[in-house]
């Protein structure tokens, strides 16, 4: 029977959560095989973003970023992380927002960047 | 140089005062990001809380609508040039369904269905935004089709009356005449208080300005809008189009104005709907146009109306196009388009090639509401026109095979190709109401029994201008009081008779 990407990430899911983070390599080597056994390697796309979707639904969040114009403090890293346990938090430099940061979380942006700020200025004064 | 300065000042100044009084907030937006993109479509995933026919931000500026919203991802239309759109791209939810800035200046300009003029004559300063998706007003809301839009074009207004808040169909096939006739009736509303616009799905630019300039010559653009989306725009312009169009429509109408658009053509609507879905992975059905083919275009058509007082009494009459191939009204939109409007013009290529334009097939011509609005004088004039067409054209093809005929029979031929030639109309010059009756009453009171059929035409230019010329007051009088009273019928049946003697 076909299975699709949802239900090849469910199964992912549980088995990494039964297992636990120290099997994370052997579990996600044998799906891969299982994956390429099955000739569904080309679903990875879709397993992928299931597995986000999966993972929204246990923990409530699946990915959190950070986009900020220096290199974020190790306390506040350290908390972000604490906040969202289980989550994947990525934090990246990018020298074009001016200040502040932008913090993505899933499918909702909350954008502080001085960069944003002056666009919106710019629209408000255009109009 | 003084008031130069101060200018400059005041300008100085309320820049100051705009950015003191501005406060930053960081406020949460919806993403998403870009799957795949092809041929004006985009697939995203996130954007979980998106509404249907929300405008969405791509990262390069370019703006889409959200159309298929799936479990995990979200089917949008591009509104712009795909090749910025990078797959992993972010989009943003914008909070806004998609809508159409208009305002009173858009009369005499021609925009692209965003709203953004073309001409080069200068940004439109919008006072409003119409949601380009709304729903028809509804049945309390309305009012009966009681008042009439004068095409200009005998045939048209003798035989297939139209009346305001109508929706006529035009349609033939190529090079018949259908968008002449949607022109004709734009140029003759010139004073009649009807705000017009021309909406161009998929059309040649090159004709669309040789349409602008024509319309520009007979000062018909001041009252006219054309929304254009152009052969070479994407696909999703030519699906709004329509829509935009008629939301221009709606401003006015809420205004309680008088509108008249012109949906030029829906065939290509229909295709640019069938390419888009097709792309957006819908199911297809027959010739391969997606299931909601007729409610595309039946929640356009139904926009128009005629909106009753106490709802301002506005209306927006249509005229949409249709092209046929070869001759075959029984194919899919076609059949679809003439079941939701309230008539239809048929137009042959036999009888354009015959010369006689507009090309109007008066057997399957009909009007299924435009009677209520006819003036009473056309009605008396021209009440029996119709049967008389039709027997004459009966009576011609049996005539054909026949030599010998009563003289009953061999009447009602002559009479018949008499109106035939009295019909016939040159394009871009729609004649007033009443100059209309004078000649159709010519020709059924037997007045133009005597004249030669190729004389016909020249004729009845006699016959104006004799009336333009010696019975000014005779017009004026019809105009206004719009009934075949029987001095006016007197005093018509003089100057004709009058007139033929002096033709003669």
């Amino acid at each position: 029977m076909k299975t699709n990407a949802k239900q090849l990430a469910r199964g992912l899911f549980a088995e990494i959560q039964a297992r636990g983070a120290s099997d994370l390599d052997d579990v996600t080597g044998a799906f891969v095989k299982y994956l390429a056994d099955r000739h569904e390697l080309s679903l990875w796309r879709e397993v992928i973003r299931a597995l986000d979707a999966v993972w929204k639904e246990e923990f409530g969040v699946a990915n959190v970023s950070v986009v900020s114009a220096f290199e974020l403090p190790k306390e506040l890293k350290k908390a972000l992380e604490e906040k969202f346990a289980g989550v994947s938090v990525t934090s990246t430099v990018a020298n074009d927002v001016l200040g502040g940061a932008s913090v993505r979380i899933d499918d909702r942006v909350i954008d502080g960047t001085i960069r944003a700020r002056l666009q919106l200025l710019k629209q408000q004064l255009i109009s | 140089m003084a008031t130069k300065s101060a200018t400059k000042e005041d300008i100085i100044a309320s820049l100051k005062e705009q950015i003191n009084a501005f406060t930053a907030s960081s406020k949460e937006t919806q993403v998403g990001t870009v799957i795949s993109v092809g041929d004006g479509t985009a697939l995203l995933s996130g954007l979980s809380n998106v509404q249907a026919s929300e405008m969405l931000e791509f990262a390069d500026g370019t703006s889409g609508v959200a159309l298929n919203l799936e479990e995990d991802r979200v089917g949008a239309i591009v509104l712009g040039n795909v090749s910025g759109i990078k797959e992993g791209d972010m989009v943003k939810a914008t909070g806004r369904i998609l809508s159409m800035p208009v305002s009173d200046a858009m009369s005499g300009r021609v925009v692209n269905p965003l709203g953004i003029p073309l001409d080069g004559k200068g940004d439109i300063k919008a006072t409003e935004f119409y949601p380009i998706e709304k729903v028809a007003p509804g049945v309390m809301t309305r009012e009966p089709v009681g008042v009439p839009l004068q095409t200009g074009l005998k045939a048209i207004d003798a035989l297939i009356p139209i009346g305001r808040g109508q929706r006529e169909l035009i349609i033939g096939d190529r090079q018949t005449g259908k968008t002449a006739v949607a022109i004709d009736t734009i140029i003759n509303q010139k004073g009649q208080g009807v705000k017009c616009i021309y909406v161009a799905i998929g059309q040649k630019e090159s004709k669309i300005a040789k349409i602008v300039a024509k319309l520009e010559e007979a000062d018909a653009m001041e009252y006219t809008t054309v929304v254009l989306a152009g052969a070479s725009d994407p696909a999703s312009f030519s699906y709004i189009a329509p829509y935009a169009g008629v939301a221009i429509g709606e401003y006015f109408m809420a205004k309680g104005e008088d509108v008249l658009i012109v949906y030029d053509d829906l065939s290509k609507h229909a295709w640019a709907f069938r390419e888009i879905s097709l792309l957006l992975r819908r199911p297809p059905g027959r010739e391969a146009y997606p299931g909601d083919v007729f409610y595309l275009h039946s929640r356009l058509l139904e926009r128009s109306a005629r909106l009753n007082e106490a709802h301002g009494g506005g209306s927006i009459t249509a005229l949409p196009i249709i092209e046929t191939q070869s001759g075959d009204v029984s194919a899919y939109i076609p059949t679809n388009v003439i079941s939701i409007t309230d008539g239809q013009i048929y137009l042959e290529t036999d009888l354009f090639y015959r010369g006689i334009r507009p090309a109007l097939n008066v057997g399957l011509s009909v009007s299924r509401v435009g009677g209520a609005a006819q003036t009473k004088i056309m009605k008396k004039v021209a009440g029996k026109l119709r049967l008389e067409l039709a027997q004459f054209r009966e009576l011609e093809a049996f005539a054909q095979f026949a030599s010998d005929l009563d003289e009953n029979t061999r009447n009602q031929i002559e009479r018949g190709r008499r109106l035939t030639e009295m019909l016939k109309q040159k394009q871009y010059a729609p004649m007033p109401f009443e100059e209309q009756v004078a000649v159709i009453f010519a020709v059924t009171q037997g007045h133009v029994d005597r004249v030669a059929v190729e004389r016909v035409g020249e004729f009845e230019i006699g016959l104006l201008e004799y009336l333009r010329g010696s019975k000014a007051e005779l017009l004026k009088k019809m105009n206004e009081e719009k009934n075949l009273t029987e001095e006016i019928e007197k005093e018509l049946n003089a100057a004709c008779s009058e007139y033929v003697k002096m033709f003669e």
